[in-house]
């Protein structure tokens, strides 16, 4: 998960926290606001940071952090 | 029924009619499920009134509630109720702004929230003079002045409590919604609202002791808790919550293991459903499923056929606003459904579509779409709002601010806003809210936002952005403007699209032409430009 750090940044940037310390195992119930709406808002950040693009059937696998950064570190090899 | 809200349960506990007593049915993201009796649920709502009565918060006060799904939400709502204050329930992903304004306007002085809301309540808490207590649900003891350990004194709070009496017109909740300009206008509710809805799961819903219902709403909206908490508790129905986000497979795991009977859900939601292509529906088992119905902005006739094809189920659009408390006009079933339609209204209700001298108008001509008051659950103020309340009022109706039509058979069809409100996915969003978070960036000198039709949200927001000189379009900057409002408003507010333009189109008196804006966007003639101040 070399990709986390970065990450790290993106989830402070969306969900306005610079304290925010994520680690693999954490899940929306993890994060004040990480519902729905706010993963979508997520979701695209992330693409444009790191210039990639998720199919829907991708997206529906994430349950974790950990999930997001490994679809991540395969996209950007 | 109870008189007052807070006692909803009460009459349930005991009553082991299918299936078994239970109140509650709390889904976890991972599909795991606990439940709670109505017996459960009534003495968690009673602690919850203890504990404020211990820390001085009942009687009068304002309870805010900023928790996802959990079973807090619906002791604390209930408990708010027993204690004769009132509840201020609250989307979890409010920003800090949405948060500031509408905690200051009604004066709360608690609010509920997890740890992790903690960071941004404390930042904005200087914002708040009134709120004096911050009652943690997860936190294990109390964290400082005013941030206090619900757990903690749950634990050592009486089982029962002596509910206070309340009046017909004593406030229960409050939900705040979006004009056209201005700060978001607070709705006040009342007990009395009970008759109204209890009416409705009757006769929309079509709700029996014996169903297993769930609403997908959040209790942040008056769906959430009009047909989320109060209405199948009226009729002791077991209700099934999910504390996960939207997910095609496990929202039809949850329809399918948990026989769902009755599925309340909003045309949005469905309309990602069926986007979901590689999903195949049929292969799950939703025989216990009797009706779906929706809720939140006018349901396309192609859901309406995916419905019918998919789920084999034709799907009861229902219309009503957070003003109306309830279901005012509604597809049910029982009556044909003619696709795109609001339906017919509901048995009490005298809905009329009228010109702008008040005048009844003739089938299939468009005009205000009105209610003749009262009605039980109709709101009795805007807060700290009279004159904007009383507007809304003639001698006989209420203007909801919809403009519809009606057809010769007596089937309401939705036409379009009477104001500048955007409707996107079922929240009503204020332009002027957007404009206002967009033009506290350091980059941004005008802004100007409007709603366009959006195939799965209804409407989408769409924000005009003219940057200060010297600044660059970038698809960065345009991701920190989204952010930006999300994290200041709300996430259902996020800007859709984001346009650079060199000015924003204004009328002499500066007023933004949304209209021009709209239809350059769409492609349409922006028709009479001479009022513009300057045309580029």
């Amino acid at each position: 998960m070399k990709c986390l750090e970065v990450l790290n940044q993106v989830f402070q940037q969306v969900f306005a926290n610079p304290t925010l310390a994520m680690t693999p195992e954490m899940t929306p119930n993890d994060i004040d606001g990480w519902d729905s709406m706010a993963h979508v808002n997520l979701i695209a950040a992330v693409q444009l940071r790191f210039k990639i693009k998720f199919e829907n059937k991708e997206l529906r696998s994430i349950r974790t952090v950990g999930d997001l950064a490994k679809l991540v570190d395969s996209k950007t090899g | 029924m109870p008189k007052n809200l807070g006692d909803v349960c009460k009459p349930w506990i005991g009553v082991h009619g299918p299936p078994h007593g239970v109140a509650l049915r709390l889904v976890q993201p991972d599909l795991s499920a606990h439940d709670y009796s109505f017996a459960e649920v009534d003495t968690l709502a009673s602690q919850f009134a203890n504990v404020l009565t211990q820390i001085g918060e009942d009687s009068g006060k304002v309870i805010a509630i900023l928790l996802p799904k959990c079973v807090e939400v619906f002791a604390s709502f209930l408990g708010t109720l027993k204690a004769k204050s009132t509840s201020l329930p609250l989307f979890s992903n409010f920003g800090d702004l949405a948060i500031i304004d509408r905690l200051s306007d009604c004066g709360a002085s608690c609010i509920v929230a997890r740890r992790a809301s903690l960071p941004r309540l404390l930042r904005i808490r200087a914002s708040l003079p009134a709120l004096r207590t911050i009652l943690l649900v997860d936190g294990e003891v109390d964290e400082g002045p005013g941030v206090l350990s619900l757990p903690a004194r749950l634990g050592h709070a009486p089982t029962t409590f002596a509910t206070r009496a309340v009046a017909d017109d004593t406030p229960s909740l409050i939900h705040y919604t979006s004009g056209s300009t201005g700060k978001p206008k607070g709705v006040v509710h009342v007990h009395d609202a009970a008759e109204h809805i209890e009416r409705t799961v009757h006769e929309i819903m079509q709700l029996r002791s014996d169903d297993i219902y769930w609403c997908t709403a959040d209790h942040g909206w008056i769906t959430g808790t009009s047909y989320g908490i109060i209405g199948p508790w009226l009729l002791g129905v077991t209700q099934v919550h999910y504390a996960g986000s939207f997910d095609p497979e496990r929202w039809f795991q949850i329809l399918q293991d948990q026989h769902i009977s009755v599925w309340y859900t909003a045309p949005t939601a469905l309309r990602m459903l069926a986007r979901a292509e590689d999903v195949d529906y049929r292969g799950y088992d939703l025989s216990h499923l009797r009706s779906i119905l929706s809720v939140g902005e006018p349901l396309n006739p192609e859901i309406g056929r995916w419905g019918k094809e998919t789920l084999n189920r034709d799907i009861y659009d229902t219309w009503f606003q957070t003003e109306t408390g309830g279901i005012m006009i509604a597809n049910r079933p029982g009556l044909p459904v003619r696709p795109g339609s609001m339906g017919k209204p509901v048995s009490s209700v005298q809905a009329e579509i009228l010109d702008d001298g008040g005048k009844t108008v003739a089938p299939r001509t468009t005009g205000h779409l009105c209610l003749r008051h009262p009605w039980t659950s109709m709101f009795r103020d805007y807060l700290n709002r009279r004159e904007t309340y009383q507007a809304k009022f003639s001698a006989e109706y209420y203007d909801s601010g919809d403009l519809a039509y009606r057809d010769e058979d007596g089937y309401f069809w939705f036409a379009a806003r009477n104001d500048d409100v955007i409707n996107t996915s079922g929240h009503l969003v204020s332009p002027f809210e957007v404009e206002s978070a967009v033009l506290e960036l350091t980059e941004v000198a005008e802004s100007a936002v409007i709603g366009a039709p959006d195939p799965i949200l209804f409407e989408k927001i769409v924000v005009f952005v003219a940057l200060r000189s010297g600044q660059e379009r970038s698809e960065e900057l345009q991701m920190k403007i989204r952010l930006h409002v999300a994290n200041r408003l709300s996430a259902t507010a996020t800007p859709q699209d984001v346009v650079f333009v060199d000015s924003i189109p204004k009328n002499k008196s500066g007023k933004i032409l949304r209209r021009v804006l709209r239809a350059r966007y769409l492609g349409q003639d922006p028709g009479d430009l001479s009022t513009i101040e300057d045309q580029p």
